[in-house]
């Protein structure tokens, strides 16, 4: 296909039909509604669904619906709809229900601003909902990483029988970059053996697909199994084959001091790197592709040759801890955060390097 | 050059088109271009849709340049609900006055025209439709004829102009603007209306052997009139190398 120039929120729309994905329930909310208007009409086209819920509870709750029924699916919205869709990506990932969730982060808490935010890192790593569950969070920064990330969340999520979150903000769903895609995968909504209806089961049982164990053993049987695929899952993406996927590292091997973001606040990192190497200044670049299971192994390494780290985000602090973690204390780990929908600009964060690397 | 549309009897100008048409930079341009010309203008923000990248957010470096910018107040500047701003009926009542009025991109944004019709037929304004043929739904000639047909009927009014904009963003080639400019020409073949002017960035002109010394402005390359683009938008994270 021709290069043609798409906003992020497109892009994720587009890529998600040519994933195989045939059903989309969600409700509009600033700034991700480009992406349900998308669908609304582009779904039709391919005999798929689109539904406007009638909430964001609602539109959860069909997806836990047609996901278990075997079906690409997927829903998003922006951060205070991701937070009232919470109750249900717990009953699916407790069901262990494949979806895609889009979150086109603003700020927040409440019901804040329609400007870009990264405020709900913790909220996506975290689980989220009630109950001991993870899900793997993806996070773009280009318009072309919103299509390809797409993909890849469903493949991730049909294969670990997991929602993927594809946690992106304001910025990268509204801007417009030229965008290559892909060309159509042929997905097969009856091969999945473990789904409703599927109906080549040897003994002809019916399967079913619930996050309710009422007998506390079988609960905690479920939980720990839960708790094992997880372990599974960050094993493949710290020393497996998404190893490289995960994390991008940009000039890392003889830096002194390492900047760390990611999403759209990468990639002005990556310009603060190349002023800091003009002045002088042995400066890299860590991104975290992947935010849950977080790369932790990559910021081990880089503690024994870096001198200190500099996390910058858009919120008050969040990723930062799970560096801090990561660092184990072997090395200074400092944040600069802007928020409200201010995205920091280059300068502001190369003075803040200068005033670590130049104290004096 | 002359202007290649009749700018000095309708002063009043209406962009309208699919998102990503580019229609908001040539908002910005088009009046700074009028203010240059007839000493101010009034740029009118009807953009309803796009929440971040709409006129009044360089509301300060455009009235900088001699034009008065016309948004929605302060209490819901940053908001994204549908509030035209009154003083945007002002503005166009008044005889004689350089306006340019930038529409949000796509079906919604192009609502509010509207009630902007009687207004617009009474000032004889320009409307120009802007197509960059490098965005989904405006590919080919016969999708644009498609989209042309659904825009036209949503927003009420009678283009009077077509405006070429063929881009990929920052990766836009000759060859690019040449191929993108054929497919719109095709449509303009197709339909009868004029292609008035193509857009092209300061930083594509000096590759299509056009000399623009006064940015923006119009000037000539070949039997193509061109308005050749300052850029008003500037953000950190298009210098950051993707990939």
């Amino acid at each position: 296909m021709a290069k043609v120039l798409m906003k992020g929120n497109e892009a994720i729309g587009e890529a998600a039909v040519l994933a195989g994905c045939r059903y989309y329930f969600g409700y509009p909310i600033t700034p991700q509604s480009e992406l349900p208007a998308y669908l609304a009409k582009r779904l039709p086209e391919v005999d798929g669904v689109f539904v406007q819920a009638e909430s964001e509870v609602a539109a959860i709750n069909m997806v836990y619906g047609a996901g278990s029924a075997g079906a690409r699916v997927m829903t998003s919205s922006s951060s205070p709809g991701i937070s009232l869709k919470q109750e249900g990506i717990s009953y699916i990932a407790g069901a262990e229900v494949p979806c895609l969730i889009v979150n086109v982060m603003r700020g927040g808490p409440g019901l804040g601003n329609i400007a870009p935010a990264q405020s709900d890192y913790w909220q996506s790593t975290r689980g989220g909902g009630h109950g001991d569950y993870r899900t793997i969070v993806l996070a773009p920064n280009s318009v072309q990483e919103m299509a390809d990330m797409t993909i890849t969340g469903f493949d991730l999520s049909d294969r670990f029988r997991n929602p993927v979150l594809l946690l992106s903000d304001g910025v990268l769903g509204q801007m417009m970059e030229p965008v290559n895609l892909p060309e159509p995968n042929d997905y097969d909504i009856n091969s999945k053996k473990w789904a409703l209806g599927y109906r080549g089961n040897d003994k002809n049982e019916r399967n079913l697909c619930s996050s309710i164990f009422l007998d506390n053993d079988e609960l905690e049987e479920h939980n720990w199994h839960l708790y094992q695929k997880y372990q599974v899952i960050t094993d493949l993406f710290s020393k497996g084959e998404y190893k490289d996927f995960a994390v991008e590292e940009h000039l890392c091997d003889d830096a002194e001091i390492i900047l760390v973001g990611y999403g759209i606040i990468s990639r002005i990192l990556k310009t603060v790197v190349e002023k800091c190497r003009k002045r002088g200044i042995k400066a890299g670049l860590i991104r975290p592709k992947v935010l849950w299971p977080f790369p932790t192994a990559v910021f081990e390494r880089l503690a024994k040759t870096a001198s200190q780290f500099l996390v910058v985000e858009m919120s008050c602090g969040q990723m930062v801890e799970d560096v801090k973690l990561s660092v184990d204390g072997k090395k200074p780990v400092f944040f600069f955060g802007r928020t409200g929908g201010t995205v920091p600009s280059d300068f502001e964060i190369l003075n803040e390097v200068d005033k670590l690397v130049r104290p004096d | 050059m002359n202007l290649p549309f009749s700018s000095d009897t309708a002063p009043a100008t209406f962009l309208i088109g699919g998102a990503g048409a580019g229609k908001t930079e040539l908002a910005l341009n088009l009046s700074v271009f009028k203010a240059s010309r007839y000493g101010g203008s009034t740029l009118i923000d009807l953009d309803i849709v796009n929440p971040f990248f709409r006129v009044r957010k360089l509301r300060d470096e455009i009235e900088a340049l001699g034009v008065k910018v016309i948004c929605p107040g302060d209490r819901v500047v940053a908001g994204d609900i549908p509030a035209l701003p009154p003083a945007a009926w002002g503005a166009l009542e008044t005889p004689g006055q350089a306006v340019v009025c930038d529409i949000g991109g796509g079906e919604p944004g192009l609502r509010p025209l509207g009630r902007m019709k009687e207004l617009a037929a009474a000032r004889d304004a320009n409307v120009f439709f802007v197509i960059n043929p490098f965005r989904p739904g405006f590919t080919s000639p016969a999708e644009l004829a498609e989209s042309f047909r659904h825009m036209c009927g949503l927003s009420a009014m009678q283009v009077t102009h077509l405006v070429a904009n063929p881009n990929l963003s920052g990766e836009t080639s000759v060859e690019l603007f040449r191929e993108g400019l054929v497919t719109v020409q095709e449509f303009a073949a197709k339909i009868g209306l004029p292609l008035t002017f193509a857009v092209v960035a300061s930083e594509l002109a000096g590759k299509l052997g056009i000399a623009a010394e006064v940015l923006p402005g119009f000037y000539s390359s070949g039997d193509l009139n061109v308005f050749v683009l300052e850029r008003y938008w500037s953000v950190p994270w298009h210098f950051g190398v993707v990939r």
